[in-house]
């Protein structure tokens, strides 16, 4: 039985490798090259969010940071900084999971839009003060709004396809092994 | 329960905050690397980037050319009137076609005539595109060239008509060639007739605003815009677009090239050209011929007589048609 769940919660952490570098790779198709003036939503930093929140025993930190920092080098970003920023945030959501005991989405959605806020804010904030060109705010402004309309989305197929559930109150043994 | 779980996790826990500060700390210096020493960070990213992309070479031309085949599709719905057009415009080539053709003869009749020698260094390597940046913020794709075919930093890319951009890092078998319209682009142009030097500056528009006009009041929309070689960014007189004025008067150049379907480029090869730095200097070969006579003028006589052979036989050829 215990050896089952192990199996489980290692395939469901390939699993969600293998969902973002599905992500990575549509992103980099050459499909369009013409600038489109908004941007899209970031569906690895919904994805990560929702299931850290919800279990976050399938986001191990060891797959989470090399994965944002390859992430960021196939991006072109500056390397390193967004991955950090989200590390640290997401590392946060993960502790507040274990706390928890009444889990509701309308909080979830929320904190999710602070997060979100904080994250991009504090990336410009950075940038500015190394000074580091940094992106036109009509693309971070329409990247965060995209972002908040997807993560319903990324959540509700999480939990219909991915099954991705909130445990119930007194099951500690999704928290043990957060490695 | 509390209690519990703390005896359980207790070792866990210290070890994990350990493990997230070292990850912390490698990528905030990973950061701090790359603000410092920006080229060598970029050049690993050119070799991570040239070591990954082309492994899914295999599933990204098909799905890309699904994708493409989609697209076409919804266009056949109107196929009957762009086949009205199409035939218009072929007219219409027809006649530009002639012209063209009656142009070229007389420019080679000419070229002739002058002895012109082009410069025979301009040549290119042409690269299919592998991937895009990835992301809405970034304007740059993928190629698949690179050191192994000899492409440098800062060569000029193009499509069969315009200026594409620039190659800014070079793996060993794929480059990334950064788009006029990225934002970190800035471009020298001179802006034709008006003989008008301008920058144009990527902004992450389709079309790039053109700013640093001499004088904006000898530019009218419609004005071929091509690159002035300063600064030696480029080599001159690269087309990249028509002059177009936007909503708010700001002037922008429609670029020539087709960014909507980016597939093939061509690279220029661009080797050092002789730097005129100050005004009185001399324009001299950087390999000066051996002061021994007679080597030198074996030189001078093969030199000659190539250059005296091209000129024969191309006149016979004109003189042929």
């Amino acid at each position: 039985m215990r050896e089952r769940s192990v199996s489980r919660k290692w395939s469901m952490r390939i699993v969600y490798l293998i969902l973002c570098l599905l992500i990575i790779f549509i992103h980099i198709l050459p499909l369009s090259t013409i600038p489109r003036g908004w941007a899209g939503p970031d569906w690895i930093f919904a994805l990560t969010f929702a299931w850290a929140g919800r279990r976050p025993d399938l986001i191990p930190i060891l797959l989470l940071a090399p994965m944002l920092l390859f992430a960021d080098i196939i991006f072109y970003r500056p390397p390193g900084l967004w991955a950090l920023l989200v590390l640290v945030f997401i590392v946060r959501k993960k502790n507040q999971a274990a706390e928890v005991h009444d889990f509701n989405f309308l909080s979830d959605y929320l904190n999710f839009a602070v997060v979100l806020v904080l994250v991009n804010l504090s990336y410009r904030i950075i940038l500015t003060l190394f000074f580091v060109e940094r992106d036109p705010w009509l693309l971070t402004i329409t990247q965060i709004m995209t972002t908040l309309l997807a993560y319903p989305l990324v959540v509700a197929l999480s939990y219909y396809i991915f099954r991705i559930r909130t445990p119930k109150p007194g099951d500690r043994t999704i928290y043990r092994g957060l490695i | 329960m509390a209690a519990r779980r703390s005896d359980k996790a207790d070792y866990i826990t210290p070890l994990k905050r350990l493990l997230v500060l070292l990850f912390v700390i490698f990528l905030l210096a990973i950061f701090l690397l790359w603000r410092i020493d920006s080229p060598r960070v970029e050049r690993f990213r050119a070799q991570l980037i040239d070591k990954v992309v082309p492994n899914f070479d295999w599933a990204m031309a098909p799905v890309t050319g699904m994708v493409n085949i989609a697209r076409d599709f919804q266009s056949y719905q109107r196929i009957y009137q762009q086949n009205q057009e199409l035939r218009r415009e072929m007219q219409q080539m027809k006649a530009w076609k002639e012209a063209a053709l009656q142009l070229e003869q007389e420019n080679a009749r000419l070229l002739d005539l002058n002895n012109v020698r082009l410069d025979p260094k301009l040549t290119y390597v042409t690269g299919v595109v592998l991937a895009d940046s990835g992301s809405p913020f970034r304007q740059s794709v993928l190629i698949n060239v690179g050191m192994r075919d000899g492409i440098l930093d800062g060569w000029a890319a193009m499509d069969g008509l315009g200026l594409v951009g620039r190659i800014s890092g070079v793996g060993d078998s794929t480059s990334r060639v950064l788009l006029l319209t990225d934002t970190s682009s800035r471009v020298p142009v001179i802006i034709q007739p008006s003989g008008r030097r301008a920058l144009a500056i990527g902004d992450n528009t389709a079309a790039p605003p053109i700013e640093f006009i001499e004088d904006p009041d000898q530019v009218r929309p419609g004005d071929r815009v091509v690159t002035s070689g300063d600064g030696s960014v480029f080599p001159p007189g690269l087309l990249i677009g028509q002059v177009a004025e936007d909503a708010r008067g700001r002037i922008r150049v429609r670029l020539a090239a087709d960014y909507e379907r980016l597939e093939f480029l061509r690279v220029l090869r661009d080797y050092e050209r002789e730097k005129i730095t100050n005004p009185g200097g001399l324009v001299i070969p950087s390999e000066l011929p051996n002061a021994d006579g007679s080597e030198a003028e074996t030189a001078n006589g093969d030199a000659a007589d190539p250059n005296a052979d091209g000129a024969s036989e191309t006149t016979e050829g004109t003189a042929g048609q």
